[in-house]
């Protein structure tokens, strides 16, 4: 009778002694988990917290290439009109110079206008205020174009 | 130990060995009663403790795998948000390169530009000019048909200055071999 007791409390002492290990294991694999968690939390607090920073800078040097485009843009608009501009406006100038040295010429004529037939004469100013008409509209044009842009 | 009558004690036989093991449990001390609540209560004890310890491991179990899970669900999402820090530092690396070149281009088309918009400026005052003097021409030829030439030479004379030097002001400006 002694010796039942005896083995029933050996018994389940082992037991009881073998699941507290186990259970002690669990907990501290369970405290290595959670330790795993909390750094694994911090780091990702961390990288967002960057990925947040560098979306904010990629943000701002998206938004300034997009200024720069807009600019470059620009830049070679104004170019591009200038250029045209400077072709036009030497067209006219010429344009205007040549209309001057015409009426310039047939000054000449008219002051001589006894030597020539005078419907001829007035038939070449004609002809030349129709091409000096042109070349004024045009400047005008252009001058009205170029401060519309 | 009994007694007789007359005060001598009663001597018993002893037992033999055959008797002695015939009945073994006479032979042994006999149960104390201390020893087996002691054994009840150790036993009980270490139940308690194994049936805890067997439901803390349940417990323990159940938080590991919970705590494992949500460590696993933590690193996919570490993974991811570094994939992304990758992408955008390379972005940002594409960025900054094409805004450095952008200010550059910004800076040649300025210096390209601005010869070119000077240029462009005056041609025009000389055009402006020149026209001037084109309609000048016109109001002096009307005037031709009804005044003298030898009246109108002064104003001939300043006149055609005034184009000849607005002529080689547009000369000065535009490329050699350019115009008529």
């Amino acid at each position: 009778m002694k010796r039942g007791w005896l083995i029933l409390t050996l018994t389940t002492g082992v037991v009881a002694a073998y699941l507290v290990l186990i259970a002690t294991l669990w907990a501290i694999e369970a405290a290595s988990m959670r330790s795993t968690t909390q750094n694994l939390s911090a780091t990702l607090s961390s990288e967002q917290a960057s990925v947040e920073l560098l979306r904010v800078e990629v943000e701002g040097l998206t938004t300034d290439v997009q200024g720069n485009l807009n600019t470059i843009t620009d830049l070679a608009h104004s170019r591009a009109v200038a250029q045209d501009n400077e072709l036009l406006f030497t067209d006219v100038a010429f344009g205007s110079n040549e209309c001057a040295s015409e009426r310039e010429e047939l000054s000449t004529y008219i002051a001589t206008r006894y030597m020539w037939v005078t419907s001829d004469i007035r038939a070449a100013q004609r002809e030349i205020d129709a091409y000096c008409d042109d070349v004024h509209r045009f400047y005008v044009d252009l001058t009205s174009d170029e401060g519309g842009q | 130990m009994t007694f007789q009558p007359d005060g001598q004690p009663v001597w018993e036989p002893r037992p033999t060995p055959a008797a002695i093991e015939a009945e073994p449990e006479a032979a042994s001390p006999p149960d104390h009663p201390r020893g087996r609540v002691t054994a009840i209560v150790l036993s009980t004890v270490f139940a308690g403790l194994a049936l805890g310890s067997w439901f803390g491991i349940a417990a323990w179990r159940t938080e590991v795998e919970s705590l494992r899970a949500e460590a696993t669900d933590l690193g996919h999402q570490v993974a991811v948000v570094r994939a992304n820090e990758e992408s955008l530092n390379l972005e940002r690396e594409i960025l900054t390169e094409q805004k450095t070149q952008g200010l550059s281009w910004i800076d040649s088309l300025t210096t390209d530009t601005t010869p070119v918009l000077d240029r462009t400026t005056e041609i025009a005052a000389v055009a402006g000019r020149l026209d001037q003097c084109a309609r000048d021409w016109e109001n002096l030829v009307a005037r031709y048909w009804v005044s003298s030439a030898s009246a109108l030479a002064p104003t001939k004379q300043e006149l055609s200055a005034r184009c000849d030097a607005a002529m080689d002001d547009l000369n000065r400006l535009v490329p050699e071999g350019w115009g008529y």
